[in-house]
């Protein structure tokens, strides 16, 4: 494991704030950013762990955001799956901060996307980055529950390239990481789409355009809750919410039913019933 | 780890509950020998058996009940029901092939017996399906997927100094440091300088007084580890680190101090994992 990247990893923790402004200003400019990040590792061999060269799709900043399921998600397969990747590689979060690295240097990417607010659909990483550098002279300005701007945004940063693992845990890098997002809703559509035969890409376009509703099936099968990672019971489940006359959408109604899952699943042995058992007795639950 | 409530509405073989009288036994046995093949790192044998007549021993001689077992490797979301058979060598006592995840994570396993008929009423007699008066003439539906037995769960076998991995770091001007490694579960990472990494190799397979400055060392390290685990983890935020959480329910049921608690002493708790077992890796890097 890098020092460098534990470095890197704590000192938002710390809320350091000289390394905060190293950071946000070296973010503006991709070589200033390189430098930054690499004196950091200081190891020449960061990137020998994946080759992320295949791909070669500049990306705009909406796009990294949501890589399209169409164009860039068999694309970011085809480059992981050349270099066989598996799912402890996908766990591994000084992976994600190389291939996040390598599309910067590779102009994939601009580190500037790296600061985008999720919650503001329209504001640019670049506008965060202004806003965090005026912060460091002016108390007043202060992001989501009083953070200091130059530390929230700083935060941002690391948290698109390798995952809140400090305050999450792994499963945060699922969560965060655009590039390991659009890779684990793909290898969950695969695994889904191989054993009951759903459309890939009808799986995909709901995880994406669910996006709540994936962040808590990624926190309950990575946390308290791994009944739902199941096959069986994860493909019921799959098989139940695509069905057009079921259509759960609502957040509410897809915590309450995985909750639910959890509950009968203490009495019930659902991991060794087939999908289409687990549907009907899914179907039943009351939500 | 057994049930604390009673939440089921039928009855259920477990430690802790009364349901069936005490001839009725499900015993779960791990396989160390190789008298149901050779044993292999890729996977554990498991078997199983119910002693006594009930109504559980009579749904698995009517081909009703299947004995199972859920295996998890948490952080990397894999969990998986087995339920095929190595060996039925009656009804009632069958061997299980679990397969072992390639992780240096804690796998955890938990047998258990289901019903697998088709939903349907029971009017339940003690004598005859030796459960507890309790549930005598009782009318109960039994679900498809029904857990009639539970084992618990249990983890693959880790001490603390599973935990520690040793490597060689050419840039240490130092005797080494230990750093925590978060994934697979997490484990502590001693990098420790060339003439260290040599003189450990020797001291390993030395007299015995070189073994106990080897252990000397290695429990130094590992006192290294957990004060960093305490010094990282002490408010939460180690959910993840499967490989810890089973060391810290070690450390629960042996009265011990966890790294989140006050009066967590390092040093008693890396001694207290001692003899040790320990990978030692030749590369300087992972």
């Amino acid at each position: 494991m890098n020092e460098g990247f534990e470095k890197l990893r704590k000192f938002t923790k710390a809320k350091d704030k000289e390394e905060c402004k190293k950071l946000l200003k070296a973010s503006l400019e991709k070589d200033s950013f390189i430098l930054y990040i690499e004196n950091i590792i200081n190891d020449e061999n960061f990137y020998e762990n994946v080759d992320f060269s295949l791909f070669d799709e500049p990306l705009s900043e909406g796009e990294y955001r949501q890589l399209h399921h169409r164009y860039h998600y068999p694309k970011l397969w085809k480059t992981l799956g050349e270099e066989k990747f598996s799912t402890y590689d996908a766990l591994n979060p000084e992976i994600w901060l190389s291939i996040t690295m390598q599309a910067i240097k590779n102009e994939i990417i601009h580190p500037t996307y790296l600061a985008y607010d999720s919650s503001k659909e329209k504001v640019e990483g670049l506008s965060e980055i202004d806003l965090a550098l005026k912060s460091l002279d002016d108390d007043k300005i202060v992001g989501k529950k009083n953070i200091p701007m130059w530390l929230q945004v700083s935060r941002t940063i690391l948290r698109h390239m390798f995952g809140a693992i400090q305050e999450r845990g792994i499963k945060g890098i699922f969560q965060d990481v655009p590039f390991a997002m659009a890779w684990r809703r793909m290898s969950l559509a695969k695994q889904i789409s191989k054993n009951i035969g759903i459309d890939e890409t009808k799986i995909i376009k709901y995880l994406l355009e669910n996006p709540t509703n994936y962040n808590d099936l990624v926190e309950k099968m990575g946390g308290k809750l791994t009944i739902i990672a199941d096959k069986n019971i994860r493909d019921g489940l799959f098989k139940y919410i695509l069905d057009k006359n079921v259509a759960i959408k609502s957040t509410d109604d897809f915590r309450n039913l995985t909750k639910r899952i959890g509950i009968e699943s203490t009495w019930r042995g659902m991991g060794i019933l087939s999908p289409d058992e687990n549907k009907e007795i899914i179907g039943k639950l009351k939500i | 780890m057994s049930s604390t409530t009673n939440s089921y509405f039928y009855p259920v073989l477990e430690d802790d509950r009364f349901d069936y009288i005490d001839t009725s036994i499900y015993e779960v046995e791990q396989v160390t020998d190789n008298s149901y093949g050779k044993q292999t790192d890729d996977s554990i044998i498991l078997k199983y058996k119910i002693d006594g007549d009930n109504l559980i021993s009579q749904l698995l001689n009517d081909g009703e009940a299947k004995f199972v077992c859920t295996t998890v490797v948490k952080s990397t979301m894999y969990r998986e029901t087995i339920s095929d058979y190595l060996k039925v060598i009656s009804p009632v006592e069958v061997v299980q092939v679990i397969p072992l995840q390639d992780t240096l994570e804690v796998q955890q396993f938990s047998p258990m017996i289901i019903y697998i008929g088709e939903d349907k009423d029971i009017i339940l007699n003690s004598d005859k399906m030796g459960l507890d008066d309790f549930w005598d003439k009782k009318k109960i539906t039994l679900y498809k997927g029904s857990i009639l037995a539970k084992d618990g769960w249990r983890e693959s076998e880790h001490s603390a100094s599973d935990l520690l991995s040793i490597q060689k770091d050419d840039s240490k001007d130092y005797d080494f440091d230990v750093v925590i490694d978060p994934r697979e579960g997490g484990r502590f990472v001693a990098k420790v300088k060339p003439e260290l990494f040599d003189n450990l190799n020797k001291f390993r397979l030395g007299s015995n007084s070189n073994k106990a400055h080897f252990n000397s060392i290695i429990t130094h390290m590992l006192s290294v580890g957990f004060t960093k685990l305490r010094e990282e983890y002490k408010d939460g935020g180690s959910d993840d680190l499967s490989n810890f959480n089973a060391i810290k329910r070690k450390l629960k049921s042996e009265d011990l101090t966890t790294w989140e608690e006050d009066g967590f002493n390092p040093n008693e708790v890396a001694c207290h994992f001692l003899p040790h077992k320990l990978i030692i890796e030749d590369d300087e890097n992972e």
